[in-house]
């Protein structure tokens, strides 16, 4: 066996770098891994390139959720910042920075409260003969959204915040009606197709349901100084 | 440009190199020495290149491919000290640079080196909830991949240590708690390395110092400025051979070589400007003289 991996093994054996981790959607605990140096660095890199770089930083976030649960959940976008937070809290404590370069610290009595009230994860919103099925998306179904970003050359910063505004609201749908037709599973492309061509007054709706969604996820970066957590590779370097 | 035409090439001067690759020993602060290859035009036209072009990663590529075969093995002051010893070998030690306040400041490589030198880290341990790390010098100083972990020689667990390339996936696997310190730690210890002064101030002339940073992109824009020359220039030089030395490689040739050949070429061209004109007086006593 190489040094390596007798360093891994012993830290196996003896360190115990899981963290148990409350998940709103189903109010149940999982085991998940600490975030690793090297997910760190991941993280690092998408601070680094603009609009762009904060969409791949979801994307990671979501990666990492994914790779260190040590059991196999798709869980929903809104556990994401109820898990990143708590693996925060028992890896590096409350102590953080907020967006002002304070020290503060994770508002722990709030996060508790809020995992014991979940977000509703279903709803329908109609306009004139239509009718749209929203459902909280799961992070698989994120991702596939990222997806559509991650290839794609943007010359301006505008056309991505549009197309990302379309991209949020049409990660929720789960189907749409429109008389006897009815559209369900539609893939990620032309879910955003579809978004951009819905009524402005049915798309209003869904974005009510899409901010009820992330006021909830939002909740979860809140300091005890009542100021806003930034997610991103800073909230898992712990400050002096 | 001035007309060569009627001058020879002197014959004491060397036409021809052999083909093997001349290399000299360069010592560094450390006590450590390493050999680098004698730098030809060949390479310092790309090198200019680079610097005009601001490609940093491209001007390192060619020193470490060319020029200085054992670079990579440097940690960053190493190869700052061997970057501007290089410069001082192969083309001169004069520098002219430019201040944050746009002036320009005369100095020396020489004196850069000297505070170059002077920037070294000993070699720091760390120790948490049972972790053992060495922290020594940081390997490199390009910024998007920057890793300062890099510094780490070793790390330590009860009976089991990790050295070299190994240390980077073995701070994977350690807590974070621990590795979140150990990085504060390293970046305790680096925080001088941001702030190098490499020109002291002159108050006598209202001249500031000049600081540049190891580990940020201040430390390229620095080597590029005193590895870089004007490439118009360089291409006159390159024409002048061409129509001067046509048994002279201009590229196998060093700056410094190329320069010796262009300053003798000047001079003759002067001399023999000198002789016409007093020939041209003798033959014409009514000419005024200069």
């Amino acid at each position: 066996m190489s040094k390596l991996t007798d360093f891994i093994s012993l830290i196996d054996e003896e360190v115990d770098t899981s963290v148990n981790v409350c998940v709103p959607s189903n109010l149940k605990d999982y085991s998940f891994e600490q975030i690793t140096v090297t997910q760190q660095k991941r993280l690092i890199k998408g601070t680094l390139s603009g609009v762009k770089g904060n969409i791949m930083l979801l994307k990671t976030f979501n990666d990492i959720i994914m790779a260190n649960c040590e059991t196999d959940v798709d869980f929903l976008i809104t556990d994401r910042n109820a898990i990143l937070v708590q693996l925060r809290i028992a890896s590096l404590g409350t102590r953080v920075t907020d967006d002002n370069g304070n020290t503060t610290s994770l508002n722990e009595d709030m996060i508790g409260a809020y995992l014991k009230e979940p977000p509703i994860t279903d709803g329908r919103v109609t306009y004139k003969g239509i009718e749209v099925q929203l459902k909280t998306p799961t992070l698989k179904t994120d991702q596939k959204f990222f997806n559509l970003f991650e290839d794609k050359e943007y010359d301006n910063a505008g056309d991505v915040v549009n197309d990302l505004y379309a991209a949020e609201a049409a990660k929720f749908i789960k189907s749409v009606t429109i008389g006897d037709t009815s559209l369900a599973s539609i893939p990620p492309k032309e879910a955003v197709k579809l978004i951009d061509n819905l009524p402005l007054a049915l798309n209003v709706k869904i974005v009510d349901f899409v901010k009820q969604a992330k006021e909830y996820d939002a909740m979860f970066l809140k300091a005890t100084n009542k100021s806003d957590i930034v997610l991103s590779a800073k909230l898992f370097n712990a400050p002096d | 440009m001035p007309d060569y035409s009627s001058l020879t090439l002197p014959s004491v001067l060397p036409l021809s190199r052999p083909q093997s690759r001349f290399s000299m020993p360069l010592k560094l602060p450390c006590g450590r020495t390493i050999r680098v290859n004698e730098l030809k035009n060949r390479e310092y036209l790309n090198i200019v290149k680079y610097c005009e072009n601001g490609d940093f990663d491209g001007f390192l590529q060619t020193i470490r491919t060319k020029l200085i075969p054992d670079f990579n093995d440097l940690n960053v002051v190493e190869k700052a000290c061997a970057l501007v010893a290089y410069r001082i070998m192969f083309l001169g030690d004069e520098l002219t640079l430019i201040n944050a306040e746009h002036q320009q400041v005369r100095s020396t490589a020489s004196s850069i080196l000297e505070k170059l030198e002077e920037v070294d880290v000993d070699r720091v341990d760390f120790e948490l909830d049972g972790f053992k790390a060495v922290i020594g010098n940081i390997k490199d100083f390009t910024t998007d991949d920057f890793d300062i972990y890099s510094c780490v020689e070793s790390i330590e667990y009860q009976n089991a240590t990790v050295t070299g390339d190994d240390v980077i996936s073995a701070i994977d696997v350690i807590p974070v708690a621990v590795s979140n310190a150990l990085g504060h730690r390293i970046l305790e210890v680096y925080k001088y390395y941001n702030n190098v002064e490499i020109v002291s101030a002159d108050p006598r002339k209202k001249m500031p110092s000049i600081k540049i940073s190891l580990v940020d992109t201040s430390f390229s824009i620095f080597i590029m400025s005193i590895f870089t020359s004007s490439l118009e220039l360089m291409f006159d030089t390159v024409f002048i051979f061409s129509q001067h030395f046509q048994n002279v490689d201009y590229f196998d040739l060093s700056p410094l070589d190329s320069k010796v050949l262009e300053n003798i070429l000047r001079r003759e061209h002067a001399e023999a400007k000198n002789e016409s004109s007093t020939q041209s007086q003798h033959s014409n006593p009514l000419t005024p003289s200069l």
